[in-house]
């Protein structure tokens, strides 16, 4: 008789997790078959065995393990966070590396060269200080700081972000209404109009979008990349400050490409200064971050809504799985 | 399930109160510890691995909603800790118990003293250290499943949650993996002395 089929049931018995036609049929067997029987009730003994052997952690565990907690910084739930409607979890963390890194954003590139450098294979932590540097004039930001260059002053706000080009992307699906993206994500996302501008470095597109404001010219966006599986939205009255990464929390961010990620560390570590710089700006100088999350089924229900092949635009490597939510960060341009 | 001064005693520490993280430490240490040494094999990796698990869980208890029961987050996060661990190490955990051999024993595990007579008490030391061993010839994954089951007591519903699986896999998994012992335990026995139970057959295959 093979009883290979009563073994769930027997290991479910043990646990007290059979149903009741589970454990009916389980028992009616068991009334049958005494090799059944002697199995459970082996099991049932070494279940008894293993339960009996728990053991007591050694009695300084604790003490070592509070010292180490109380060497350490408070947990990433800071008060600096308090208009963020989420915490910011590893995967923002990314995305702000993103924001850095993959820079299809016209604060962080003024160049296509300083993109492609951004995004090619060979990736050269001193082209995105080069791009830093470089936007740091351009738009003199306020407090924003390059490695070892002085602080940047502060300018006249430009009305427009030179990157950006009015031209529709080109491989963009037909049809997309991205504002509707956008007020889908994030409910009250102020849309006043709409137009849409493209960044592209040839490997890697994406969509802007930027619209003025009845208040001054203001800009936001609705980024995405095609190896990055996140949004990146920027606008001007986002607030936020950045949190202290820690390099855990990289490894923590599993969806990252086998390109990325082995290299993700260094180039934390090169622009490290520049992300702790944004700490110190003032939300009233004008430059910031905010970060939204949004589940990410409802950002693939939201693209769906405006084109039918919008998901197709947005593809990832076969070895990243979705992540449960997706990040929008929004930069604030200055004024 | 987070009754309301657990939650308390967590919101506190999420806002960087380590005399709260402090309560939450002592409360889960010990099945926290148990788990690493299910795992790990040995006291000593089981007290780095369990250390290496509450400092992750100070340093992300910003992540933590509440979506799920503290401990589940916290199991999860052990049980990674611990997976890390041994897929970094790339060897098999290496068992520090020795088999009693009346000059005196070496064993690490602190066993509980159940055995009125010294006969009693070898052979429940006996096979305390033979289901040791037989523990940790299965694999991680089946070495995870069955601790949290019985050494931790968690339902299917929290294991499912906590490896990010259906409940019918974790069902499956636990019988798959108690039959598994009981395969190794039987290949053990004959090493033994005092394999007069009826249990201990056959030769021990268990390569350590």
């Amino acid at each position: 008789m093979n009883c290979d089929e009563y073994l769930p049931l027997i290991s479910g018995h043990l646990d007290g997790e059979n149903s009741e036609f589970e454990e009916r049929r389980l028992q009616e067997h068991l009334q049958t078959c005494e090799n059944c029987r002697t199995l459970l009730a082996f099991m049932e003994q070494n279940d008894a065995l293993l339960k009996d052997s728990t053991a007591e952690p050694p009695a300084d565990l604790t003490d070592r393990i509070m010292r180490q907690v109380r060497k350490e910084k408070q947990p990433k739930k800071s008060a600096k966070k308090r208009w963020i409607p989420t915490a910011v979890t590893a995967l923002a963390a990314a995305a702000l590396l993103a924001l850095v890194f993959w820079g299809n954003l016209p604060i962080l590139k003024p160049s296509t060269d300083a993109m492609k450098a951004e995004t090619s294979a060979a990736y050269e932590p001193e082209a995105v200080a080069d791009a830093v540097e470089n936007t740091a004039y351009e738009y003199s930001v306020s407090g924003y700081e390059a490695p070892e260059s002085p602080v940047a002053t502060v300018a006249a706000a430009p009305t427009e972000a030179p990157a950006l080009q009015d031209e529709p992307l080109e491989n963009a699906p037909d049809g997309i209404d991205e504002s509707k993206v956008l007020t889908g994500l994030i409910p009250d996302f102020p849309v006043y109009s709409v137009g849409t501008a493209t960044v592209s470095d040839g490997t890697e597109a994406g969509t802007s979008l930027y619209a003025p404001t009845e208040t001054g010219p203001r800009r936001y966006g609705l980024h995405y990349t095609q190896s990055a599986p996140m949004l990146i939205v920027w606008g001007a009255d986002s607030l936020t400050v950045l949190e202290e990464l820690e390099p855990e929390d990289l490894n923590e961010f599993a969806p990252l490409t086998a390109k990325l990620a082995p290299s993700l560390y260094e180039r934390y570590q090169a622009v490290l200064p520049l992300l702790r710089d944004f700490d110190q700006i003032s939300p009233a100088e004008g430059y910031g971050i905010t970060v939204y999350t949004v589940p990410y089924e409802t950002m693939m229900e939201a693209f769906k809504e405006c084109a039918g092949v919008y998901e197709n635009a947005i593809y990832y490597p076969a070895e990243f799985t979705a992540p449960d939510e997706c990040v929008i960060v929004l930069v604030n341009f200055l004024e | 399930m987070i009754d309301i001064d657990e939650k308390n005693v967590i919101l506190r520490a999420v806002n960087g109160d380590a005399d709260a993280f402090e309560q939450l430490v002592r409360t889960y240490q010990t099945p926290i510890y148990n788990l690493c040494l299910r795992m790990s094999g040995n006291p000593d990796d089981a007290a780095d691995l369990s250390q290496e698990a509450f400092i992750k869980a100070w340093r992300n208890l910003g992540s933590f909603q509440f979506e799920s029961a503290f401990s589940t987050w916290l199991y999860r996060l052990a049980s990674n800790t611990c997976l890390d661990f041994l897929r970094s190490v790339k060897r098999r955990p290496q068992v520090s118990l020795t088999v009693e051999d009346g000059d005196g024993e070496t064993q690490t595990l602190d066993l509980p003293d159940t055995a009125p007579t010294p006969e009693e008490a070898a052979i429940s030391k006996e096979e305390n250290e033979l289901l040791a061993r037989a523990m940790q010839s299965l694999d991680e994954q089946q070495r995870q499943i069955l601790t949290l089951r019985v050494v931790n007591d968690l339902s299917y519903a929290e294991i499912a949650e906590i490896l990010n699986i259906k409940e019918g896999t974790v069902k499956s998994r636990l019988a798959r993996t108690r039959d598994a012992l009981r395969k190794k335990l039987l290949q053990c026995g004959n090493e033994s002395p005092l394999s007069a139970s009826k249990k201990l057959k056959g030769g021990c295959g268990i390569e350590l």
